[in-house]
């Protein structure tokens, strides 16, 4: 695997209940900048990204075979090899969704969340890196006075924002992001793409969307499953 | 709409009438049986004095008594177990394992209570009286332990469905945090379904309170307020049971209208908690 | 370090719970089958009569189950008999009729019905009785229609949930396509609505048709006895298997008689069981059928 690499996939194929819907593909993802991932639905676009973080092993009838090394900062990890540890991975492999998916909790512990499941105790560092998560995404100024609010009255645009800060809090080396922009409003969308274009200097982002314009305006490279 | 459609909304409406009428029946009808009662002040004395016929003392504050700590017993030795295993069924070990014991769990429900007081009454009863060294075995400990049996696979159940009622986006979020199973269950699952879990609570409270089998069987049946785990005691279900047999006119007889008013007033408090609980949960939800 | 204790100590704890579990549930069932299993024979339920003249009610059984276990068929018979019609019409209202604060009370009402301890109910039929034989009927006696009345009313709220949430869980594209074709509600409801619940509902009268041969605290209250054959008419007393069970626990003579109370207890247990797992496959039947569907 060469050092520009940060992501190979061979042979990968994909199964729900004995449909194909991935067809043993073999791809490489380039280290840092952003790659757009197109095509039409049901052509597996969400469940790539899922055999990147592990997050389809829950679903029932899935079944998927193939090789995925990624390369993290300590080593090169094949990261199907039984030793590696789900929570590890995904602190490493961070996500966003398509629509927004605060937890049932304040802002301010929504943000917090993945460094208390890191058993991480400091306040003050918590604090910190809360309000760098937030500042990242545009949203500490809006949100600074109620942080003590739940997280789900927050309008639809901060929400995401917020879900991209609980997911780069942990600072993740891959950022797998499934169409984060469709359910949002102009202002957020142009917030979120320069939020992008900021994070892909070191780091690595694989994004599913169907804009092509949106595509054209922040992706690096193209990937297109049909 | 068609005269047909009004005559079957009505009829429909009439079942639910009758339906919903006997429930209020059922308490007017102790009311008015039990009205002597009242109008002869004799009503707090009754609350609050204890049992003794030949001194024409009819009181029920041993009854409500044992009544109370029985069921309160049992509800504490059953909520560990079940709250373990709703996590084991629901959350720790969802798969076929979970699976297994949820279906065995399901089974439990349909056992007949007489069942368990006879199993009590042969199989528990010796074992508490060759432990504690006292009386027959047939005391408070003994019946909250069966009535702990008879309780927790509702209570399972019903924890477990609070458990799966958290939305599956809250869950894939801590998935994709990089969140065990545990600090799912602790951190989202148990916050976000804790009016599932208490109103599990109360209603199994509320069956524990309302077994008649179990206490006539195995709790000792004496008239005297309990003061130790070991002593035998006379709820108020079973009071009902022994009191049968009396005169139909007398003071005696009149009392048990207490107690049906008494069990059917803890039943509307929980009842009325559980709604409450739930409608909350429905509006979270919309 | 601290979060891994904790881990292992939800797990473990978990793991301990559903063993202790299953570990109970086994002790009582090995229990009954080691003390039942060898009293579970002809003679347990026929005595010394012979089954054929028994079943056919040629010669009365004296010292077997079977006036016991004719005694609590017939009373489901006739409590689920009873139950049934106002139970099925209550549930439809509620799903289909009832609104808003209307619904609300109804609801109420039968949380609280459900939740009223079997042995109040058995305690106002009693006194109905009791009231009607002084003022009215004189020879009205507690017998097998008192106690199938009242059992049907601790039933009522079962078979109105089951009913009402069958009906309320069917998919809305189900509802819509009678409608689109042409139907009036009333036809949607009878034609299409209620065929397709129909799994669903029998899952609750299955249920009730078990808490009516489980329950003892109603009848010992409404007209059972030790001992009277099997009932001339609905209005004689009657024998059931789960009061011989609590009669043969504190009154039991020899071991003979305290090994019939074990065969009984079985018996019960097996016939519950049964029950259970006919509601269990046919509910799951029901799910399934609208899992495909979606």
């Amino acid at each position: 695997m060469e050092p520009s690499v940060k992501i190979s996939i061979r042979e990968l194929s994909f199964f729900y209940h004995r449909t194909q819907v991935i067809d043993s593909l073999t791809c490489r993802f380039r280290e840092n900048g952003i790659t757009a991932i197109t095509g039409p639905s049901g052509k597996g676009k969400t469940t790539l990204l899922m055999t990147l973080n592990r997050l389809w092993e829950d679903t029932p009838g899935a079944v998927m075979t193939g090789e995925i090394l990624i390369r993290f900062k300590e080593r090169v990890t094949n990261i199907y090899d039984p030793r590696v540890s789900l929570p590890w991975l995904r602190k490493k492999v961070g996500m966003v969704f398509q629509t927004p998916n605060p937890l049932p909790m304040s802002i301010y512990k929504n943000t917090a969340f993945p460094l208390m499941l890191a058993g991480i105790k400091e306040k003050p560092v918590i604090e910190e890196r809360v309000r760098q998560a937030l500042e990242m995404t545009f949203l500490w100024d809006e949100v600074k006075s109620r942080l003590n609010r739940d997280a789900r009255t927050l309008s639809g645009g901060q929400q995401q924002r917020l879900c991209m800060a609980r997911a780069l809090v942990l600072d993740p080396e891959v950022l797998l992001l499934d169409e984060p922009t469709s359910s949002l409003d102009p202002r957020s969308l142009s917030m979120i793409e320069a939020l992008l274009t900021h994070l892909k200097k070191d780091r690595t982002i694989i994004m599913v969307s169907h804009y092509l314009d949106q595509v054209k305006r922040i992706a690096d490279q193209m990937m297109a499953l049909s | 709409m068609s005269l047909r459609a009004v005559i079957v909304k009505n009829i429909l409406f009439f079942s639910a009438f009758i339906s919903a009428a006997v429930t209020l029946g059922i308490f007017v009808f102790m009311a008015v049986l039990g009205l002597p009662l009242f109008r002869e002040g004799l009503f707090l004395d009754m609350l609050s004095q204890p049992w003794m016929p030949h001194k024409n003392s009819y009181g029920i504050r041993p009854m409500i008594l044992s009544t109370l700590s029985l069921s309160f017993l049992s509800v504490l030795i059953a909520f560990p177990l079940s709250l373990g295993c709703a996590a084991f069924v629901s959350v720790i070990s969802p798969g076929k394992a979970g699976r297994f014991v949820k279906s065995m769990v399901g089974l439990m429900t349909g056992v007949p209570t007489v069942i368990y007081g006879f199993i009590g009454v042969f199989l528990l009863a010796p074992l508490v009286r060759d432990i504690s060294g006292r009386g027959s075995g047939m005391c408070i400990l003994t019946a909250a332990i069966l009535l702990a049996i008879l309780v927790s696979p509702t209570m399972i159940l019903l924890f477990s469905s609070a458990f799966e009622t958290i939305p599956e986006g809250y869950l894939r979020a801590v998935d994709a945090l990089g969140g065990s199973t545990v600090q799912k269950f602790i951190y989202v699952i148990l916050p976000h379904s804790w009016k599932g879990v208490l109103a599990g609570v109360t209603l199994s409270l509320g069956r524990a309170i309302g077994d008649t089998m179990i206490a006539l069987m195995v709790a000792g049946n004496a008239v005297a307020s309990p003061a130790s785990l070991f002593d035998p005691a006379r709820p108020l279900t079973s009071h009902i049971a022994h009191l049968i047999a009396a005169d139909f006119n007398s003071l005696e007889f009149k009392v048990l209208f207490l107690c049906g008013m008494a069990l059917y007033l803890f039943t509307l408090l929980s009842a009325g908690l559980v709604n409450i609980l739930s409608s909350g949960k429905k509006k979270e939800a919309l | 370090m601290r979060s891994q204790r904790l881990e292992f100590a939800v797990t473990l704890f978990s793991w301990i719970s559903a063993l202790v579990f299953l570990g109970i549930m086994t002790t009582l069932l090995t229990y009954l089958l080691i003390k039942g299993a060898p009293y579970l024979t002809l003679a347990l339920i026929f005595g010394t009569t012979s089954p054929l003249d028994g079943l056919l009610l040629k010669q009365p059984v004296l010292n077997g189950l079977f006036p016991a276990i004719a005694g609590t068929l017939l009373l489901v018979f006739f409590s689920v008999l009873i139950a049934l019609p106002a139970g099925l019409s209550a549930g439809i209202y509620l799903a289909e009729y009832a609104k808003g604060s209307v619904k609300g009370f109804f609801s109420l009402m039968f949380d609280l019905l459900a939740g009223i301890p079997s042995i109040v109910v058995g305690l106002f039929g009693f006194s109905v009785t009791i009231f009607l034989h002084q003022r009215f009927f004189g020879n009205l006696y507690p017998c097998l229609l008192i106690s199938s009345v009242s059992l049907a009313f601790l039933v009522l709220p079962c078979l109105i949930r089951t009913t009402q949430t069958a009906l309320e869980s069917l998919p809305l594209s189900l509802r819509q396509t009678g409608l689109a074709l042409g139907a009036t509600p009333l036809q949607n409801l009878f034609r299409v609505l209620l065929p397709r619940a129909l799994s669903g509902i029998m899952t609750g009268v299955i249920l009730a048709i078990g808490r009516c041969a489980e329950d003892t605290a109603v009848i010992m209250l409404t007209g059972v006895v030790v001992s009277s054959g099997i009932p001339k008419s609905v209005f004689s007393n009657y024998e059931a298997l789960p009061f011989y069970i609590y009669y043969i626990s504190s009154e039991y003579r020899d071991r003979a008689e305290l090994g019939t109370g074990y065969g009984a207890a079985l018996l019960l247990l097996g016939i519950c069981g049964l029950l259970y797992f006919a509601a269990f496959s046919i509910n799951r039947r029901f799910k399934n059928a609208f899992r495909k569907r979606v």
